[in-house]
């Protein structure tokens, strides 16, 4: 079921087209990457999902409801955090939360309270924020985006300030609540996390989205579709000239042989390697990277991956 | 509409937490609750060092006047001029006119520890021209030379500061008979005794009586002179003197018809010279009397009135500012009548009462306004400049209900406060002064209002600015969305407004502020008349006037800064 759907959404801020034409979805119990460089349009986007900016074109639907005609309705189900979690720094994170539990229907101190557990903060609630490090801020920024148990969750940049055990921490939550059925959209422009963190991805660049990648897919047709493998072998030699015989094109590897073909012909070139008693010790596919893919999606576009 | 209120609560909440409200709440209301202490506590540190070379107390004889006396210049003066008599060789030092001299400087000294005020320094100059008279005849002068320092008149350089003027008078009294001489010995000699008495006892009363005779007798010598004048009219001179007796007959119907029923008003209501309400009131009911008499300055008088010609325009102009000032005056000269009738002061008629200096406290919404126009724009322009309006504005609130509940929020505060500090005020004069004056009523010209009633109507009207300013400063920081050039600019704009203000009253040509929110910005002024904007004709303040201006001015600025939050992007 579709918890977010963005049709057609340009904006348009003065003279320049800042995005356009940009289609996504985001299901329920599903975490959606929103990758592309700096300056790309994630956080235009998402401040767009979230009614900080104004849509200048385009349909954006939270639940099933358009965010420009029913706003408070549309954002009774998503929670998120913006660029940096800015709280109000002359307040403790528990005050920081009971003010924006405030803004929502049926928040107890319960929940309050649940969620601070949720986020390891307990031990450091009632401190003034203005005594908090950045990855403290972003666990409250996570608390306050999930007080109100929302069907929708926005993350823009969430990993920032976090050290790699609260990136860990960070993941786990997420698979957990897109386990409990949570859509999760989430931006960033590190392809290792996104590729640790998500479902699927969008990658969008110049405001516009140019490709989408299923991550962990287990659906790929291993028949029909060209991989890298290396064959690990008693004799690389023999195995570089069978390949040739088959006029395919082969290169030596730190340990053995790789070639590129298709997967239904695997089985023949293994036949043919027994039968000239060739010791085949290890057959690997090489799984092309996120960052393989990014670059090669992104090529010919101005932005830069870091 | 419960969506409003519960957003509401929470932005009370929140700015209640802030620095800078707590900062500004505590101090303001410290000020208004121990500004009378410490004011005592200033002015008891000060209060030995406020002599110096020209205000030295006078010391005659066992008498030692202050300046705190209302007569101490002019025995300073006295004081001084017998010196210079002396030194200029018009009088000899112990000579017999000397010793005279010094003992009616004496008798002055004497009358102002008086309790009886002013009417003691008027019977006192009764009592030494008595005297002065009595010594010319007893020194047996027969000229004005002879007289010398004890004639007052124009020619004379030298002369003694409770000397005789009148000389057709003086001139008189030198032709004097034997017989004639007696007779008026007797007579000054009984007026010396009279008067002394009242001024040695007190007596006030007294003292009213005499000024019915006196004022009788005056009657009586204008009707002789309206006679003589009617006799003298001939063809030629007709206007002239018809212009003197209607003069005449003016000033006897505002004896018959005031000054006599005044003091009679006092003698039978025991109305004290000094510190008594009810003479200040007897003023206003007379004074408005006569203007209402006399009637406007002709035309001809006006044309001749350069100043008047300038200030007005036209006398068309002057005769409608007349009619207004009279209208003004109707009104005190009612609210006289009827604080008399019930015997209980108006604020107005006892102004040094503790209703006057918890008024005279309205003011000090200036200082609330000031303080508006910071939390004002420190409210809207931090949540841009720390970035928090990117986690406020992602809630399920459109963002008018969201900065709407935070306006109202502050000016709620500022309402909390603005009374807070007030009455906190008004009890620290009631501690310090009394609570009595506080049962007195609010004299309307046909009703009556108890005063807390009037007090909160008081600081409801002067709450007019500091919502219109604060609600400027919320649309300066929505639109320029920083802190400090908000609060600058909208300051700027309140300070201005102040100086445009006062120029106002001197400048005819700026007349036209009075129908900007200029001069209500100081609404306070309305109730304390503390400069002469309540009087002056180019900015009078109008009470209805001032409400409509500040509430377009407070709907116009919020509804612009709404706005502008609504449509723009959050690009911070």
């Amino acid at each position: 079921m579709e918890i977010l759907r963005i049709e057609h959404l340009h904006k348009k801020i003065k003279k320049s087209q800042i995005l356009t034409d940009i289609n996504l979805v985001v299901n329920t119990g599903e975490i959606v990457g929103f990758l592309g460089p700096n300056g790309a349009g994630k956080t235009t986007t998402i401040k767009m999902i979230m009614g900080l900016f104004g849509i200048s074109q385009g349909n954006i639907y939270i639940n099933g409801v358009d965010v420009e005609s029913d706003f408070e309705t549309a954002m009774q189900s998503v929670g998120g955090i913006v660029e940096n979690p800015d709280l109000y720094k002359h307040l403790t994170g528990y005050q920081n939360l009971e003010y924006y539990a405030g803004m929502h229907h049926g928040v107890t101190k319960e929940d309050i309270d649940q969620i601070v557990e949720i986020v390891k903060m307990k031990g450091r609630i009632n401190d003034k924020v203005k005594t908090y490090s950045l990855g403290m801020r972003q666990r409250i920024g996570l608390a306050q985006a999930l007080l109100h148990k929302p069907k929708l969750l926005i993350l823009d940049e969430p990993t920032n300030g976090l050290d790699p055990l609260g990136i860990k921490e960070l993941r786990d939550l997420l698979k957990k609540l897109s386990d409990m059925g949570v859509g999760i959209l989430v931006s960033s422009h590190l392809l290792s996390e996104m590729e640790m963190m998500c479902d699927r991805i969008y990658i969008i660049d110049d405001g516009k989205i140019i490709g989408q990648q299923m991550i962990n897919d287990t659906e790929i047709d291993l028949n029909d579709q060209t991989f890298d493998y290396e064959i690990i072998s008693s004799d690389n030699q023999i195995v570089h000239d069978m390949l040739n015989r088959l006029e395919l094109e082969s290169h030596p590897s730190t340990k053995g042989v790789t070639f590129n073909i298709r997967g239904s012909q695997l089985n023949n070139i293994l036949k043919e390697l027994v039968k000239e008693e060739v010791m085949i010790y290890a057959v690997n596919r090489k799984q092309r990277t996120l960052e393989e893919d990014f670059i090669s999606i992104t090529e010919g576009t101005k932005g830069q991956i870091r | 509409m419960k969506d409003y209120i519960r957003q509401i609560q929470l932005e009370l909440k929140l700015l209640t937490k802030s620095k800078l409200f707590k900062i500004g709440a505590i101090l303001l209301i410290l000020i208004s609750l121990f500004g009378i202490t410490f004011g005592h506590i200033v002015g008891a540190m000060f209060k030995d060092d406020g002599y110096n070379s020209w205000n030295e107390p006078v010391v005659v004889r066992d008498i030692t006047v202050t300046n705190e006396s209302d007569m101490f210049w002019e025995v300073r003066e006295a004081v001084n001029s017998l010196q210079y008599l002396v030194e200029s060789g018009n009088i000899d030092n112990g000579s017999e006119e000397y010793i005279f001299a010094d003992d009616l400087i004496y008798l002055f000294a004497k009358a102002s520890q008086s309790e009886l005020d002013y009417l003691a320094n008027s019977l006192t100059r009764q009592i030494m021209e008595a005297e002065v008279k009595k010594f010319i005849v007893e020194k047996e002068y027969k000229t004005l030379d002879e007289v010398g320092v004890f004639y007052g008149g124009n020619a004379n350089d030298y002369y003694f500061p409770f000397s005789v003027h009148d000389k057709e008078g003086l001139e008189k009294i030198l032709k004097l008979t034997d017989e004639e001489k007696v007779t008026s010995i007797k007579e000054w000699n009984d007026e010396i005794e009279r008067k002394s008495n009242i001024v040695v006892n007190s007596d006030y009363i007294e003292y009213y009586k005499v000024e019915i005779e006196l004022t009788q007798e005056r009657i009586k010598d204008f009707q002789e002179e309206i006679v003589k004048l009617e006799e003298n009219m001939v063809d030629g001179n007709q206007t002239e003197i018809q212009k003197q007796i209607d003069g005449l007959k003016n000033s006897i119907e505002s004896f018959e018809t005031r000054t006599i029923p005044t003091l009679e008003y006092k003698i039978a209501n025991d109305v004290k010279p000094k510190d008594d309400w009810r003479n200040d009131a007897l003023n206003a009911r007379d004074s408005f009397l006569s203007r209402k008499a006399y009637g406007p300055m002709k035309e001809e008088e006006f044309l001749e009135n350069e100043y008047l010609i300038e200030e007005h325009g036209s006398y068309a102009k002057y005769l409608k500012v007349y009619q207004e000032q009279l209208a003004k005056d109707e009104k005190k000269y009612l609210i006289a009548v009827k604080a008399l009738e019930l015997n209980k002061p108006d604020i107005f008629y006892d102004r040094t009462g503790s209703r006057e200096v918890a008024l005279g406290f309205l003011s000090f919404s200036t200082m609330i306004t000031l303080f508006g126009i910071m939390l004002s724009a420190n409210t809207i322009a931090r949540e841009f400049q720390n970035g928090t309006v990117r986690l406020l504005l992602i809630r399920p609130k459109t963002r008018i209900k969201i900065f709407g509940s935070k306006l109202i929020a502050i000016l709620i505060l500022l309402l909390a406060l603005h009374f807070i500090t007030q009455f906190g005020h008004m009890l620290a004069v009631g501690i310090d002064q009394g609570f009595a004056a506080f049962a007195y009523p609010k004299i309307n010209p046909y009703s009556t209002t108890p005063f807390v009633l009037y007090f909160i109507w008081t600081l409801l009207i002067t709450y007019l600015p500091i919502v219109s300013l604060s609600s400027l400063a919320f649309a300066v920081s929505a639109l320029l969305r920083r802190n400090a050039p908000s609060i600058a600019l909208v300051m700027g704009a309140f300070f201005g407004s102040s100086i445009v203000s006062q120029m106002a009253m001197f400048m005819p040509k700026l007349s036209w502020v009075k129908w900007t929110p200029i001069p209500y910005f100081q609404f306070h002024q309305y109730f304390t008349g503390a400069t002469n904007m309540y009087y002056s004709n180019t900015t009078t303040l109008v009470l209805g006037n001032g409400i409509i201006i500040l509430v377009a001015l407070s709907a116009l600025s919020i509804g612009l800064g709404l706005w502008n939050l609504k449509v723009r992007d959050v690009t911070n």
